[in-house]
């Protein structure tokens, strides 16, 4: 097991996890996270979601979730 | 100042600004950035502002007053009386004109070096043949002097702007703003290989939120369209390397912090994968 944070909270994911995976975990536990709605940050960099499944979680990650916003 | 603006005035054998234009810009003119020459092209530049609200007001004010020589701005609502707090352009006694009419009227009395053109019409897809029809825009969009800013306030608007900035090759100021989060970015026509565009971001499928649900303070609104003139003008001042282009950029009201994401084109993305 690994420990990674999503959204400051520390969450322990199987080594080899992708942030797929990972995201669908916490948002299995958290009934806030829609995982349609939300934009994923690993480490500062945005994921586009098509390669959730490709990006391979490391020990100690930032994972950070935002919505869009799009009023003016 | 003045002397100082006079002796600059006095000593430029090939001008590119008339006397009263060099004094009017002279604070921005100073700067390294900007010189005489950038101040002209300014002037020459041709912006189009999708969505005359809180941010399409504030935006249209700004650059009208820092001498964007020509502003295109569309928009087909009227005014209303829940617009004031948010849209300082307009006042109690335009409530139920048409936005875009106001608008020319105020910017047009606020700079006289500035041509302002406008559609009342709603983005989308036969906008771009409206566009096209007027001269000043097709000229613009034929010689690449044209940047668009989009400040709408709905996802399909904003998707669309999107799609139709890339298809075109033209540069997509975005900025968006609701209750205390801001987010604003780039999407360079010449740079959308290597970071994307606003679809590698959000999707079509993302369920945004808006003012109209979330509600909004006019301050916010009005620093979200502070940084998208700013963005805009770096990009037209610096256009080769603006260092803010590959970000995300946040915005948290309450915590009055900033953060900068970097930005990953998504290979799978249907508006420009192709590109």
């Amino acid at each position: 097991m690994i420990t990674i944070f999503i959204n400051g909270q520390s969450q322990q994911v199987a080594d080899g996890c992708d942030l797929q995976q990972a995201l669908s975990v916490s948002a299995s536990n958290d009934q806030n996270i829609d995982l349609a709605n939300i934009a994923a940050v690993l480490n500062q960099t945005i994921v586009p979601k098509s390669l959730w499944e490709e990006q391979q979680c490391k020990e100690g990650d930032q994972i950070e979730l935002f919505s869009a916003v799009a009023g003016g | 100042m003045a002397k100082a603006a006079d002796a600059m005035v006095g000593s430029i054998v090939n001008k590119l600004l008339t006397d009263r234009q060099f004094v009017q810009y002279y604070r921005q003119l100073m700067l390294p950035q900007v010189q005489e020459s950038g101040q002209y092209s300014l002037l020459q530049q041709h912006i189009l502002i999708i969505g005359a609200g809180g941010l399409g007001t504030h935006v249209a004010q700004q650059l009208a007053a820092a001498g964007i020589g020509h502003i295109h701005i569309m928009d087909d609502d009227k005014i209303e009386a829940s617009n004031l707090p948010r849209q300082v352009l307009f006042g109690p006694s335009d409530i139920g004109k048409l936005k875009v009419n106001q608008v020319k009227q105020r910017l047009n009395q606020q700079n006289t070096d500035i041509n302002v053109q406008i559609y009342p019409i709603k983005f989308d897809a036969s906008s771009w043949d409206i566009l096209r029809n007027n001269s000043a825009f097709d000229e613009a969009f034929n010689h690449s002097q044209l940047l668009v800013l989009d400040c709408s306030d709905n996802m399909p608007t904003r998707q669309a702007v999107n799609q139709w900035c890339v298809d075109n090759r033209l540069t997509l100021v975005s900025a968006a703003i609701s209750a205390y989060t801001g987010q604003l970015l780039l999407v360079d026509a010449g740079r959308i290989e290597q970071i994307g565009c606003y679809r590698c971001i959000f999707n079509e499928q993302y369920q945004a939120q808006g003012c109209e649900s979330m509600g909004v303070l006019g301050p916010a609104v009005a620093i979200m369209a502070s940084m998208q003139c700013m963005l805009a003008l770096n990009y037209l001042l610096e256009k080769p390397d603006s260092p803010a282009s590959p970000h995300l950029h946040l915005l948290d009201g309450l915590d009055l912090s900033w953060r900068k994401l970097i930005r990953k084109r998504d290979p799978a993305c249907p508006v420009c994968q192709h590109r």
